[in-house]
């Protein structure tokens, strides 16, 4: 049996690489339910710009190659961790990133997000305004052509716009939506039913892609177009899906945008849960993206000359939410204050991104036009025995009887692990309760924990900003994470920072708000998460759209 | 036989109620709505209220179980919340998947642990049957993911012979069919060998060396069908246990199987896939083991006397000669 | 005088294994003639199935060696056979039907082909040949030869030993080894399958020896009789002499133990004392510990043979003249 021990330990380097694989998954599944669940989600914009922490040596960052000018009838695989239960989420109410993937590609948008600057940019439409505060009217293109061959027009939108509403009902993609009405037949208004201009940001997400009711109704009706998308008037066309194991796409050489050029004739998309495996399709050839890998382990084939390692942020800020109602030993301000004190927030950026990131200074991304430095690095920086004298001030117990709950996926496991190591030294107790996505979602739901971690995407004003802190989500129960509760100040300053016209005041004002947070300790911002995906040696072109989702349509080969 | 066909399938129905009634119970006491679950988090209670009862989720769960036991009846295993489709129509091919490569993974774990087997028991006690052991137990210690990873290395990254993943390509089931195979070898190796020793030992062998047999057909034609008997008896319990625990390698190799689906659904709260799933692979499980014991009989005659004869032995055995 | 078929001289077997050296057959010398029937007889581990084992070279691989001596098998040395030729010997010439007919026959085959494959071997037929040659032996060992499509498990135990025999028989053996054939059997079978036995053996002129622990087999089967004792002959002569006039003192104290229907005894003799580790063996008289005639030399030498009488011989030093003389002093 020795001899079964040691071949066992010998491989225990390979093992640890899997484990990391498993992590990946956790971590899927973790920005699934966070996105699905803070009203913070059905995001928007993505982040162009690239991040100087990525810009490690063998590290590239997404947005940043010159289009593609060539033309060829080559095939590119990316590989997706999981496989979509539809392609046209909007359609049934669902919002995955894999669909979200794959329908960007088929589906154009009204207004679109140059990913460099974060201007809105038109596409399907041309022009748009606000008539007022909750009325965007746009003006269609001339000589968009659908799937189908039929010009696009003004009813196609109402269409459209029609399923959102109802379809995606109970989704941030429907819920804001009163209705849209055909003013001319290339003009169109939507009506929201909030005021905030970020609604026009929102309209450039993968969700509100343009179908016509004709192709819909080719197709099958709306449930059997869901997954069988023969429609819209993007880039590619959807050409099959064998399931469980590819969904393939044909280039669409009938494009609007004569000056867009298509690289590839085909884009297979491909489903390999394990984060590893991934990674060795493309290293192998089979593959030439290996979408969305943890970070940690993209990391580990930066010196991997084989292939290219591309890392970024997308305008996510990880969160740590105290939760404030009674009965909690939160709800102690010098507790709060105690614990932001203790934590090393330099060891958790470098646990939570593998090194890429630095400790975030501000409720925002720091390159989001609403980032206000609210911290200085100086305050950031642990302080043990200032984090003591509070809680001593206070008469607060440091013997380690007072125990705090954080729940949590798998993915923040090493994160809540480093908090546990800093709160010891202040002699408070961190209980680590790790769960699957259903129970840490009713647990988030109903506020079973003292603390918690939460991203929150921030691209923009989106009527769900700081969800976690807005009096109706917190009665309507259905918020992961924050503190529960809230005040009526904080509360109409976010209705204001929502509603904002002028996005120089709104910065004001965030900073504003982000004083009151800070003041209170009600939050501890934590660091930019990070996506990373594995590519091919000679691929260009990796570009995103809102949360850092891929585009899988700009993609080219270096000569 | 007819008969005792007739019986183990019966048998079916008490392991039915069994799996289901212990799901059922599982989905009543873990957290987590499937009516929220299929709507999303940001759905009214109405909403969810009619979603529930449109699922029929406010009744009693006996209620429940009752209806749920009459639909597979009619073959109508509900539908996967995730994407609305039958779990019937989803879990079928992908049965079908992981049967291949269960049967190919047992067939090359067999044939080779058998080989290996039999080397080891003729040359025991050498080099050779120490290293058989080596190699088997390298194989057993070396966990399935690290497997397949070094295969695809090896395959794919470094050879450009296999698909690194997916079936698409037929080539793509041999790495799977490895990975699940090569652990078991080492089973096999060793029932194999402890057998075949055995069975050398037996009387039968010597009077066949009497007979002036030789070596090669003692042991082809004496030793190894009788030695197979417990082999036998283990690749029909791995037949039925691999079919639902692929789970690892469908994963690392992207295969749309039936462990994995289970899985996922576990993991997404889907139950009615985690039941049609749990009740698919109960039934295949106890065809498999049906087959196998039907297989046994044509490998040891014995067998038969006691299965025709539905456990009254000897029934057909002849009295002694007086 | 006939002609010798088989001629045992200096035989010694030993079993090696890791721990001991077990010395099984110790120098024995042993004749038979042909058509003739030889008992072997002896307690439990006094090495008489080795012997046989022996003459068919079927030892224990790598544990049973022969390890000085020859077995003239029709004048050929067996010992110098190469194991092609034993294999062609073996079963044609030299058969053996071992001791317990309820594991000798394969499970899993069809008792006709068992009996076959014998003959495909030796006879150079074909298998429907080989096959019909199978149902004649079974008729021939008194079973209804429809049955040969059957399994062993399908019979009796009695009927097994008869296609055991079946087996044994098919090629006609010049020398046929029956060990111990019927100890596993009733003994109303075992009765029949000595007389069954002893038909074929007259009909067909076999030369056999017939391994026993049963004097009372051996009275009625064979023409001579060796005792054996700890892996030694230490008697040898024809059945009469042997009956009749036991001259070693553990031939004397095995008729004494027999259980007698003329005399009433309180309880059976039994020989006093334990076989002697044959991993260990004195280096005087082996029996000498449980003798009741032995002397002092006894346990110091190791006793030659004599002859008694006219084809009679002991392995005892009372039958010399130096025990005499010892007697004297």
């Amino acid at each position: 049996m020795k001899l079964r021990k040691m071949v066992t330990m010998g491989l225990a380097g390979v093992m640890a690489i899997s484990m990391a694989g498993c992590g990946s998954k956790a971590s899927d599944t973790s920005s699934n339910g966070a996105a699905a669940s803070s009203n913070a989600v059905v995001a928007t914009s993505g982040q162009a710009q690239a991040d100087a922490n990525a810009q490690a040596a063998g590290v590239m960052t997404a947005n940043t190659d010159p289009a593609n000018t060539e033309v060829t009838d080559k095939n590119i695989t990316i590989g997706l961790a999981s496989e979509p239960s539809a392609i046209w989420g909007a359609g049934n109410g669902t919002t995955e990133n894999e669909e979200q993937i794959v329908s960007g590609a088929i589906l154009d948008t009204l207004v679109a997000k140059d990913q460099k600057t974060g201007d809105i940019i038109p596409e399907l439409a041309t022009e748009w305004n606000w008539t007022d505060g909750t009325h965007l009217q746009f003006t269609l293109r001339d000589g968009v052509t659908m799937t189908d061959g039929s010009p696009l027009t003004a009813d196609d939108v109402v269409y459209s716009v029609n399923v959102w509403k109802t379809a995606s009902a109970t989704s941030d993609t429907g819920r804001f939506l009163v209705g849209a009405t055909k003013d001319a037949d290339n003009k169109v208004t939507i009506e929201y039913n909030i005021a905030a201009p970020a609604m026009l940001e929102m309209m450039t997400m993968t969700n509100f892609g343009i179908v016509s009711e004709d192709e819909v109704n080719a197709a099958g009706g709306l449930e059997a177009a869901c997954k069988n998308p023969v429609m819209g008037c993007g880039k590619y066309k959807f050409k099959s899906w064998n399931q469980g194991q590819n969904i393939v796409l044909e280039r669409n050489d009938n494009y609007w945008n004569k000056d867009y050029k298509g690289y590839y004739k085909t884009i297979t998309f491909t489903f390999t849960n394990d984060a590893a495996a991934r990674e060795m399709a493309v290293e192998s050839g089979d593959a030439q993206v290996a979408y969305d890998m943890p970070v940690s382990q993209a990391a580990t084939f930066k010196d991997n000359d084989a292939v290219q390692t591309c890392v970024y942020t997308f305008g996510q800020v990880a969160h740590l939410w105290y939760n404030m109602t009674d009965s909690h030993p939160t709800k102690e301000l010098a507790l709060r204050q105690a614990i932001d004190k203790a934590l090393d927030f330099d060891a958790i950026a470098q646990v939570g991104t593998a090194g890429f990131g630095k400790p975030a200074l501000g409720y925002f991304e720091d390159d989001s036009p609403y980032y206000n430095q609210t911290y200085t690095a100086e305050e950031r920086a642990v302080d043990v025995d200032g984090a003591k004298k509070i809680l001593e001030d206070a008469g607060i117990a440091t013997d380690g009887s007072v125990e705090l709950t954080a729940i949590g996926l798998q993915d923040v496991n090493p994160i809540y692990t480093v908090m546990q190591e800093n709160l010891s030294k202040i002699g408070i107790t961190l209980k680590i309760n790790i769960t699957d996505t259903p129970t840490f979602v009713q647990d988030a739901f109903g506020g079973n924990y003292d603390i918690i971690m939460v991203g929150e995407y921030t691209a923009e004003r989106y009527p769900t900003l700081l969800c976690f802190m807005q009096q109706a989500t917190i009665d309507s129960g259905f918020v992961i994470g924050g503190p529960k509760t809230t005040t009526p100040e904080i509360d109409s300053a976010i209705t204001q920072l929502i509603q904002e016209t002028d996005t120089a005041k709104a910065k004001e004002e965030a900073g504003a708000l982000e004083k009151t947070m800070k003041d209170q300790c009600i939050v501890s911002n934590l660091y930019p998460e990070m996506k990373a995906s594995i590519l091919a040696k000679n691929l260009k072109g990796y570009t995103t759209r809102e949360r850092g989702f891929l585009d899988a349509t700009n993609f080219y080969e270096a000569e | 036989m007819f008969k005792y066909i007739i019986k183990r399938i019966l048998l079916l129905i008490p392991i039915m109620l069994g799996v289901s009634a212990i799901i059922f119970a599982l989905k009543t006491v873990t957290p987590g709505d499937p009516a929220r679950q299929i709507l999303g988090n940001n759905a009214t209670q109405e909403q969810i209220e009619e979603k529930r009862e449109e699922l029929g989720l406010n009744d009693p769960v006996l209620v429940q179980y009752v209806r749920y036991i009459g639909g597979v009846c009619h073959g109508d295993f509900g539908n996967s919340y995730r994407t609305g489709e039958p779990v019937l129509k989803e879990i079928l091919p992908r049965l079908k998947t992981s049967g291949i490569i269960t049967l190919g993974a047992v067939a090359i774990g067999a044939f080779l642990g058998i080989l290996l087997g039999i080397i080891s028991a003729l040359k025991k006690y050498t080099w050779i049957d120490s290293l058989v052991l080596v190699i088997s137990m390298f194989f057993q210690s070396v966990p399935e993911f690290v497997v397949g990873l070094v295969l695809i290395l090896v395959f794919a990254v470094k050879l450009h012979v296999l698909p690194t993943s997916g079936i698409e390509n037929p080539l793509g089931y041999i790495m799977p069919m490895l990975c699940i195979g090569l652990p078991s070898i080492a089973n096999y190796t060793r029932i194999t060998r402890s057998s075949m020793l055995e069975v050398l030992g037996e009387d039968y062998i010597r009077t066949a060396r009497a007979k002036g047999q030789t070596e090669h057909n003692i042991t082809y034609h004496h030793a190894l069908r009788n030695a197979m008997i417990p082999v036998a008896q283990s690749v029909g319990t791995s037949l039925g246990n691999s079919i639902g625990g692929g789970m690892v390698v469908e994963t690392v190799f992207g295969v749309p199987g039936v462990g994995k689906y289970i899985v996922d659904s576990i993991t997404q709260r889907n139950y009615p896939s985690i039941l049609g799933g749990a009740l698919i692979i109960a039934i295949v499980l106890v065809v498999i083991n049906l087959l196998v014991d039907i297989a046994f009989v044509l490998i040891d005659p014995r067998l038969k006397t006691t299965i025709i004869a539905g456990g009254k032995k000897q029934k057909k055995a002849k009295p002694a000669a007086a | 005088m006939g002609e010798r078929i088989l001629d045992i001289k200096d035989l010694v077997i030993h079993y090696e294994t890791d721990e001991e050296v077990v010395e099984a057959v110790n120098k024995i010398n042993l004749s038979l003639e042909k058509g003739e029937i030889l008992g072997l007889v002896g307690e439990t581990g006094a090495g008489k199935t080795t012997t046989a084992l022996g003459i068919m070279r079927l030892l224990p691989p790598k544990v049973g060696h022969v390890i000085q001596g020859n077995i003239f098998f029709e004048g050929k040395d067996l010992m110098e056979c190469s194991e092609k030729d034993m294999r062609s010997i073996r079963g044609k010439k030299i058969s053996m039907i071992f001791q317990d007919p309820m594991t000798a026959l394969n499970p899993v085959k069809t008792v006709g082909d068992q009996i076959a494959e014998v003959v495909e071997l030796h006879d150079n037929c074909s298998k429907a040949e080989a096959l019909k040659r199978a149902q004649e032996m079974l008729a021939m060992v008194g079973i209804v030869p429809e049955r040969y499509k059957e399994y062993p498990h399908q019979f009796s135990g009695g009927m097994k030993q008869r296609i055991v025999i079946a087996i044994a028989l098919a090629c006609e053996p010049d020398l046929l080894i029956a060990d111990e054939p019927t100890t596993a059997l009733d003994v109303t079978i075992q009765a029949q399958i000595l007389d069954m036995m002893r038909k074929l053996q007259k009909e067909k002129g076999t030369s056999m020896i017939l391994i026993t622990h049963d004097l009372g087999v051996v009275a009625e089967m064979c023409d001579h009789c060796a005792v054996m004792y700890a892996g030694e002959i230490v008697e040898y002569g024809t059945t009469e002499q042997v009956f009749d006039n036991p001259k070693h003192p553990y031939t004397k104290a095995l008729y004494q133990s027999i259980p007698s229907l003329d005399k009433e005894v309180e309880r059976l003799h039994v020989i006093p004392g334990m076989v002697c580790d044959p991993s260990n063996l004195p280096s005087g008289c082996s029996f000498c510990e449980r003798c009741t005639e032995k002397r002092a030399a006894c346990a110091e030498h190791d006793p030659w043979i004599v002859n008694v009488e006219a084809g009679h011989y002991a392995k005892c030093f009372q039958y010399t003249p130096e025990w005499e003389a010892d007697k004297d002093e």
